[in-house]
């Protein structure tokens, strides 16, 4: 259960970088990096569901939204509190060096070619 | 026309969340205290130690007990105990008196109360227990069936207005995340807001299920048309073996010990019940149900033995889709099939509505006052039954538990004197917070609320021998209510501050916007 609430509180932190209110904290510039943030949260949803199995047959289920629940109230929490702090990892992950885009020269043809 | 369904729905939700948003309140308090009704009688009767007795020979223990006071009892109903529950609980129903046969010799307890390992009565304090908290969520202290009948009013009641809090939010995922402190009204109204959205799936299956759990008494017509009796309908749905007539011919009990171990080997979990009908006659029957940790479904499977050969009579075949969603519905509600961590974790959600029913009934007034202008009745009185429910329940629910180590062990009629305590206390901090300014009153009711949870751990301490051995429920169970008392304080230190300036934007604009 513990596993499950920190998964999905992890997989609700990267949904609420995603969210307007919350983007200048989180670092969040494209839309390209909303789409990687809300990818990842499914991602880590799944796993929160695939590692919320319980010993009687439909506890999964109960123990999935229970724990979702319960990690979205303490993300929204954490929030109100200090939401800078909250998404300081997300801004770390975003600002880290990516490699170099391709130069503008190359990418032009390809550009002309699509019209 | 959205925007008018949208106004339509916001008034909706408003007022069927006042009308219903006290007995609500009361509702989810009480009944999220019922996550823990076996911990909670165990801590109210100190004196019994926890169980280290298997089902099959806790029932034999307690034949061995009914043998010798109801030999001749048409029927006995033992409610096994498991690892939550420390006692075996049993129910006599003793033969009718012949006509004009003078009284049964010696009056029948409603309830006996057994040691699992020897079948002996237990020696405890006289108390309802967790069970005050369960039957008053939905029992609501009333005669039946007035009290199940009002509660199915609220939770209708319930239904309506998360449906219609759910349209009435237009930015229901715009606002996933929000939560802003000390913006007066618009603070209540996203507090309202995150209880309610994030808990949705939790609150909205916890109020159907609550209906459904009680439908039958609400809608009796299907069963009344098709069945002469109700019992039918029961036997046929659940696959209960049909009643048999005594012979009067007498014959000793089968052991008691192998027929549970049989039964728990073909229904696949521990067995929760038992019920000897006919105990030492030649058609007496035996059955065994399974308990509720062995499956999401409440009402476990059975199979039924003859009481004098031990032979399989029958088994409850599997039941149909109908009765096994029925069964699901009402075993989500009761969560007894819940580990530790999972009970923990819906008691959490049970507070988290609690704090949606009580931020809802706080909007309501914050909504309507208007600053620098006298508060009109109606607002007065919503405010008043606000302090008196919010603050002053807690409070009682308190002196409830104090009661139970206050008042001596042994005094007759103690287990009504605790209810009368929670009663009497929580009538009189509604009558007395009238005589103070709100402000005030919420800071003093929620402050003595602190006082009274903060004491229940120190008078534990002092009148119970069992958490000085180190008990992890005594120490459980007093954390627990440490934790209540820090946050009645930290509520009643919130509601002594001056309330911060109003906002701006029109207060009805702003709810539910």
């Amino acid at each position: 259960m513990p596993d499950t609430i920190l998964t999905a509180a992890l997989a609700f932190v990267l949904l609420a970088a995603t969210a307007h209110r919350h983007r200048r904290d989180a670092g969040v510039a494209t839309h390209g990096q909303v789409r990687a943030l809300r990818l990842a949260a499914a991602a880590l949803l799944l796993v929160a569901f695939t590692r919320a199995a319980g010993p009687l047959a439909g506890e999964r289920i109960i123990r999935f939204l229970v724990g979702g629940s319960i990690a979205g109230i303490a993300v929204v929490l954490a929030l109100s509190f200090d939401a800078a702090r909250v998404l300081a990892p997300v801004r770390w992950l975003l600002s880290r060096p990516r490699p170099a885009p391709a130069p503008a020269r190359a990418r032009a043809p390809a550009r002309a070619q699509r019209g | 026309m959205i925007r008018a369904l949208r106004q339509s729905m916001a008034w909706i939700h408003g007022w069927l969340g006042l009308v219903a948003g006290w007995l609500l309140f009361a509702m989810f308090a009480t009944g999220t205290a019922s996550y823990f009704r076996p911990e909670i009688t165990r801590w109210m009767q100190p004196e019994i130690a926890a169980n280290r007795t298997a089902p099959a020979d806790a029932a034999a223990a307690a034949v061995r007990h009914l043998q010798r006071v109801g030999a001749d009892d048409v029927q006995w109903f033992i409610a096994l105990p498991d690892e939550r529950t420390a006692v075996t609980r049993v129910f006599e129903q003793p033969k009718p008196a012949a006509e004009g046969a003078p009284r049964p010799r010696r009056p029948r307890a409603e309830e006996l109360v057994l040691d699992p390992a020897t079948g002996d009565p237990v020696a405890a304090r006289d108390t309802r227990g967790g069970e005050h908290f369960y039957r008053f969520h939905f029992q609501l202290q009333l005669p039946h069936p007035w009290g199940r009948w009002l509660a199915g009013v609220c939770a209708m009641f319930m239904l309506g207005a998360i449906i219609s809090g759910v349209v009435t939010h237009k930015r229901i995922f715009a606002d996933f995340f929000t939560l802003r402190w000390n913006k007066g009204q618009r603070s209540w109204l996203d507090a309202h807001n995150v209880s309610a959205v994030l808990a949705l799936p939790y609150h909205a299956v916890i109020t159907y299920t609550g209906l459904v759990t009680l439908v039958v008494m609400y809608m009796p017509w299907p069963i009344v048309a098709n069945y002469p009796q109700p019992a039918r309908f029961a036997q046929e749905a659940y696959g209960l073996a049909a009643d048999v007539e005594p012979t009067g011919r007498p014959a000793p009990l089968v052991a008691i010990a192998p027929l549970v171990r049989d039964a728990e080997r073909r229904l696949g979990g521990a067995a929760g019940r038992l019920v000897v009908s006919h105990p030492n006659d030649a058609a007496a029957t035996v059955t065994v149900t399974r308990g509720n940790g062995a499956s999401v479904a409440a009402r476990g499977v059975s199979a039924t033995y003859s009481g004098t050969t031990g032979r399989l009579l029958s088994a409850s075949a599997p039941p149909g889709a109908a009765i096994t969603t029925a069964n699901v519905l009402l075993g989500l509600h009761m969560a007894q099939f819940a580990g530790p961590a999972l009970r923990w974790t819906l008691f959490v959600l049970g507070l988290s509505g609690v704090a949606m029913v009580g931020t809802g009934l706080l909007l309501w007034t914050a909504a309507r006052r208007r600053p620098g202008a006298a508060p009109f009745f109606g607002l007065r009185l919503v405010e008043r039954l606000n302090i008196a429910i919010i603050a002053g329940l807690p409070l009682g629910m308190a002196a409830f538990l104090l009661a139970n180590r206050l008042l001596p062990a042994g005094m007759p009629g103690r287990a009504d004197a605790e209810v009368a305590a929670m009663f009497w206390t929580w009538g009189a901090a509604a009558l007395l917070q009238c005589a103070r300014p709100p402000r005030l009153a919420w800071r003093d009711l929620f402050a003595l609320g602190a006082l009274a949870f903060a004491a229940i751990p120190i008078v534990d301490a002092l009148a119970t021998p069992r958490l000085a051995a180190g008990d992890p429920l005594f120490l459980a169970f007093d954390s627990a209510m440490a934790a209540m008392a820090v946050a009645l304080a930290f509520a009643s230190r919130r509601a002594a501050r001056i309330p911060a300036a109003p906002v701006r934007r029109s207060a009805r604009k702003v709810a539910h916007a």
